[in-house]
């Protein structure tokens, strides 16, 4: 016989293992040997996620309406596909931040906003509370059914329990009891409370198993397998057609529980606590990524199973759905089943409630009770000694005080709502949080005014669509705002808003509210200025994903003595924590700590991210700013750092593209510098040339003229010999000076040019008929080998004849002696005419090809004793005249012996003889 | 009270924290991901519904767990079986 003392000495006895491990987690953690190193205690502790709604609901839900039950734990399972860009960013981030809620992560994000996080936790505190209130609710319900054993009674028709006779304000002051004992045991809420999670994983086990085994007893006690049970609910029609498809709701519907259900697994207080705040190793995610969607899959392997058996087995209904996982045993009078049962949705109820009030009690007193705190006056003259102590208790009123406010909320709603309800509307208000959150960690443009704006009125819809008109059914509130609108407003109806209809309320309440949310947040975002602080958490948040190990950003600049830092975090984390981080740190750093010292950034960081430990990241900042003088971070100060590194970097930028300008110019004056010389040298060696060259035939003249003029009797022949000297002396004389002007001319650009289009072919031959004398008189043979239809150039032919009876008569000059031979051709070789001018003389020498082009520079060099034959200038001087014509000039050895000289000449496009 | 040092990002060493490169699991995962969605939302989950059994069990709650175990596995293999030392995707 299940009497109520052995359910009462079970749920006791049950509750009582739950301390010893929790207290036995503690032990091991403080001996160093964490059971938190383990990635399946924390895949474990991430279930729950399940709570007794997952344990009586879906079962309710599943008997109801079918399948749909599912998509709530599809989700999670969605979301951990993404673990590596999701989950297991939050916890890297969360762990460098120290962050202690999801109210503080939000606020963090966003600048370290009061605000945001005070916001946060208020819709946060308002959203769960009737989740909290459920889970009392289905304890109750589960203690009154099961006690009835072994009549099938549902608490509805027993009448009110009495207060101290009822089951869930014993177990609310139990849980209370736990979560202050094992929730608050550190002042630093970023530390991991070990115990409560190791109690947490255990539940997990026990709720598994009990469903488990409930589900194998239907399944193959009561049924014959799946096959057997399916194939009898068949024949019930109103029945069978739970599972056959997943649309009995809608597909909006499902579709929005899947959504809802994704958010809800990130954004729930609770499962930010167990998922991110109490993880110690980023790696676990991994682990847990494909872990606990396992769990899931088995604890809903015999969700519609227990629902359809309990279907087949109470035909005539009156009894609850929710109670299915409880009745169908005691109607079979399984009481030790039904006792595992009951244990199983006890656990799975405590569990969610633990964990719940620790983060909601870490949220309210570091989000909303210390920044209002920090704010009065009063208060920071009063209590201006060690407040850690005063913390916890904060703390620990939130904890009894939310449990307490969710059993008078359960008391207040009495049996008016479904257990799946509630839970859909906390998860609809925990999904408000989403878009801050997930824009937040991608989108470095999103600001605090986006985000407030965006979670205000996503919340303020979430109000109007879907919990004021449940106060309505609840009879709290007129019902006829539902039916005609506010003030017979109709397109304001809460559950059609402007007019959309047709789909369920939680979906219509969904879309409303996330349009209004990610919409306001997307815009204001875009249309507001983060502030600098803002942008640097910004960037430290987005990119966590990039560069993992860096260190946070040093942002504090103001100067504060370690005195007054030390003093700061002793009153908010203890003597002994202070001491002992401030120690730590001093080691690692290997620097003294003297009171009176200046505190460096580092040092101010670092306390900073010990007080958001304890009392979040926005309060944390504003209690360093209270003891840093000066401008503190002022973030302004923050940005000028920001802006004066930039500038440096620009500078320095400058400065090296300066020297870089100076070395270039340095180098081009070096090479002028050169140049000037070279130029220098070689005008020297021109007025020494020059000289030389008038000197020789002022010599020879001076010395006929002596002759002359000493002896007057000089014989006829003789004196016309001299005659002959002095008139071709003066004749080089001159010529040399023409050429001389000539070349200088040129060289200057004052020479007129009469360039016009030549016929290249006329112009050599008229260039050779005019050399021929020369050469006869040398004994030279010379002959011209032209094709025909050589082409038209454009040039001067006064010039270009000089060019080529210059080469001509340096070719007779210098070919062989005996027998002399000069050769010219022409020819055409791509875009150019080429000339050559050939002779069989000595040839010149290699290492004077170049040079002989240059004034005063003959062939033969230093060693020719012959006298020259030339004036030096006649080469230079066709240089000067081929390069103006636009062709080139050199010379090279002949094929057997003696020297080509030969320059080309562009063709012109149309011949002039065409 | 115990203090591992991968709890405190302060004494946490710089080669602890694993490289926050995905390499290839970034990409897998968002393709699991766009595959998983794709297969439980309508309108590919319409075509498991229907009154036809499968194994003698109803076919929609056959293809929903199965799907779900083989999203699962693929979650298995993908975080524990593909290295990660991979170059970040760009």
């Amino acid at each position: 016989m299940l009497q109520g003392w052995v359910i009462f000495i079970t749920s006791v006895a049950y509750l009582g293992l739950l301390f010893a491990i929790a207290f036995w987690g503690d032990k091991r953690a403080d001996a160093g040997r964490s059971m938190l190193n383990n990635p399946y205690i924390y895949a474990l502790s991430m279930a729950v996620y399940c709570t007794s709604w997952t344990f009586y609901g879906s079962v309710g839900r599943a008997a109801t309406s079918g399948l749909d039950f599912l998509p709530i734990y599809l989700g999670p399972t969605l979301v951990l596909v993404l673990w590596p860009y999701v989950l297991e960013k939050m916890v890297r981030i969360s762990a460098e931040n120290r962050i202690t809620s999801i109210a503080d992560f939000i606020a963090s994000r966003y600048g370290k906003s009061l605000y945001l996080g005070g916001i946060v936790t208020v819709i946060a505190v308002f959203g769960i509370l009737p989740y909290i209130a459920l889970q009392l609710k289905a304890v109750s319900t589960s203690f009154s059914v099961l006690i009835q054993y072994p009549e099938i009674v549902m608490p509805r028709h027993l009448g009110r329990v009495p207060l101290f006779q009822d089951t869930a304000f014993f177990v609310a002051l139990i849980m209370a009891l736990f979560s202050i004992l094992f929730g608050t045991r550190h002042i630093d809420a970023s530390e991991h409370h070990e115990g409560m999670v190791v109690a947490i994983a255990f539940e997990s086990v026990i709720k598994l198993a009990a469903f488990l085994a409930v589900g194998l007893y239907v399944t193959f006690g009561l049924y014959g397998g799946f096959g057997d049970l399916f194939a009898q609910a068949n024949h019930i029609p109103h029945i069978s057609e739970l599972f056959h498809s997943v649309g009995s709701q809608g597909y909006a519907q499902w579709s929005t529980l899947m959504v809802l259900s994704m958010f809800a697994f990130i954004c729930l207080p609770r499962q930010f606590q167990v998922g991110v705040v109490e993880n110690v190793n980023p790696d676990h995610v991994r682990k847990a990524a494909w872990l606990f969607p396992l769990y899931l899959i088995l604890i809903n392997i015999f969700v519609l199973p227990i629902a359809i058996s309990g279907l087949l087995q109470f035909p005539e209904g009156g009894v609850d759905a929710d109670t299915f996982v409880l009745t169908v045993s005691m109607v079979n009078e399984q009481e030790g089943l039904a006792l595992f049962a009951y244990i199983g949705g006890l656990s799975a109820a405590t569990g969610m409630l633990i964990v719940a009030t620790i983060a909601l009690s870490t949220m309210v007193c570091n989000d909303l009770v210390v920044p209002v705190l920090l704010r009065v006056r009063w208060f920071q003259s009063r209590f201006s000694g060690d407040l850690s102590a005063f913390l916890l208790f904060v703390r620990r009123s939130a904890i009894l005080l939310v449990l307490l406010l969710a059993y008078t909320y359960m008391r207040l709603i009495g049996e008016s709502y479904a257990l799946v309800t509630i839970g859909l509307v906390s998860f609809a208000a925990a999904a408000q949080f989403a878009p801050a959150l997930m824009g937040g960690i991608f989108w470095k443009g999103a600001t605090r005014a986006g985000a407030m704006t965006g979670l205000t009125l996503g919340t303020l819809v979430w109000l109007y669509t879907l919990v004021l008109p449940s106060f309505a059914r609840s009879g709290w509130l007129p019902t006829e705002f539902i039916e005609f609108g506010p003030f017979g407003i109709e397109f304001l109806k809460p559950y059609a808003l402007f007019g959309l209809d047709g789909a369920d309320e939680l979906s219509h309440s969904l879309f409303w509210s996330m349009l209004v949310n990610i919409g306001a947040f997307i815009w204001v975002s875009l249309l507001s200025r983060p502030s600098d602080l803002e942008q640097l958490q910004a960037g430290e948040f987005v990119q966590k994903l990039d560069s993992p190990g860096a260190e946070p950003v040093t942002v504090w600049r103001g100067s504060a003595s370690i005195g007054e830092l030390q003093g700061v975090l002793r009153r908010f984390l203890g003597n002994v924590r202070a001491r002992n981080a401030l120690n730590d740190f001093a080691q690692r750093h290997d620097m003294a700590l003297d009171p009176h010292a200046e505190a460096t950034p580092a040092l101010v960081s670092f306390a900073e991210r010990q007080l958001a430990g304890a009392i979040g990241a926005a309060s944390a900042q504003t209690m360093v700013a209270s003891v840093t003088k000066g401008e503190v971070v002022s973030t302004e100060d923050l940005m000028r750092i920001l802006d004066e590194t930039s500038q440096v970097i620009e500078y320095s930028h400058e400065l090296e593209e300066k020297s870089h300008a100076l070395e270039e110019t340095t180098a081009e004056l070096r090479a002028a510098n050169e140049r000037l010389k070279e130029l220098d040298r070689l005008k020297d060696n021109f007025i020494t040339t020059v000289g030389h060259e008038f000197r020789t035939p002022l010599t020879s003249i001076r010395a006929a003229g002596e002759i002359l003029s000493d002896n007057p009797d000089l014989p006829e022949i003789e004196r016309d010999r001299f005659y002959s000297v002095v008139v071709a002396e003066t004749q080089r004389l001159t010529r040399l000076i023409d050429q001389l002007l000539d070349l200088s001319k040129m060289e200057a650009g004052n020479l007129e040019w009469k360039m016009e289009p030549l016929d290249l072919g006329g112009t050599i031959s008229a260039a050779v008929a005019a050399a021929s004398p020369l050469a006869q008189a040398e004994g030279v043979k010379m002959e011209a080998d032209l094709p025909d239809g050589l082409p038209g150039v454009f040039a001067d032919r006064d010039r270009l004849i000089q060019v080529l009876v210059n080469l001509i008569s340096n070719a007779v000059k210098f070919c062989d002696p005996d027998h002399g031979e000069v050769r010219i051709s022409a020819r055409i070789n791509g875009g150019v005419v080429a000339v050559d001018v050939a002779d069989n003389g000595p040839g010149v020498a290699a290492d004077e090809q170049e040079t002989i082009f240059e004034r005063f520079q003959q062939g033969g060099g230093e060693t020719l004793t012959n006298k020259p034959k030339g004036t030096g200038l006649g080469l230079a001087i066709c240089r000067e005249i081929v390069e103006r014509f636009g062709g080139r000039i050199w010379v090279e050895p002949a094929a057997d012996h003696g020297s080509v000289f030969r320059f080309t000449l562009p063709i012109m496009e149309i011949s002039p003889t065409a | 009270m115990a203090k591992e040092p991968a709890n405190d990002p302060d004494q946490r060493p710089a080669e602890d924290t694993p490289g926050g490169g995905t390499g290839k699991i970034g990409p897998l995962s968002v393709s699991l991901f766009l595959f998983a969605t794709m297969m439980f939302l309508p309108p590919l989950v319409m075509l498991g519904e229907g009154d036809a059994d499968l194994f003698g069990l109803p076919r929609i709650y056959v293809v929903l767990f199965a799907v779900w175990i083989a999203v699962v596995g693929m979650i298995y293999l993908i975080a524990e079986r593909v290295d990660r030392s991979g170059p970040p995707e760009a």
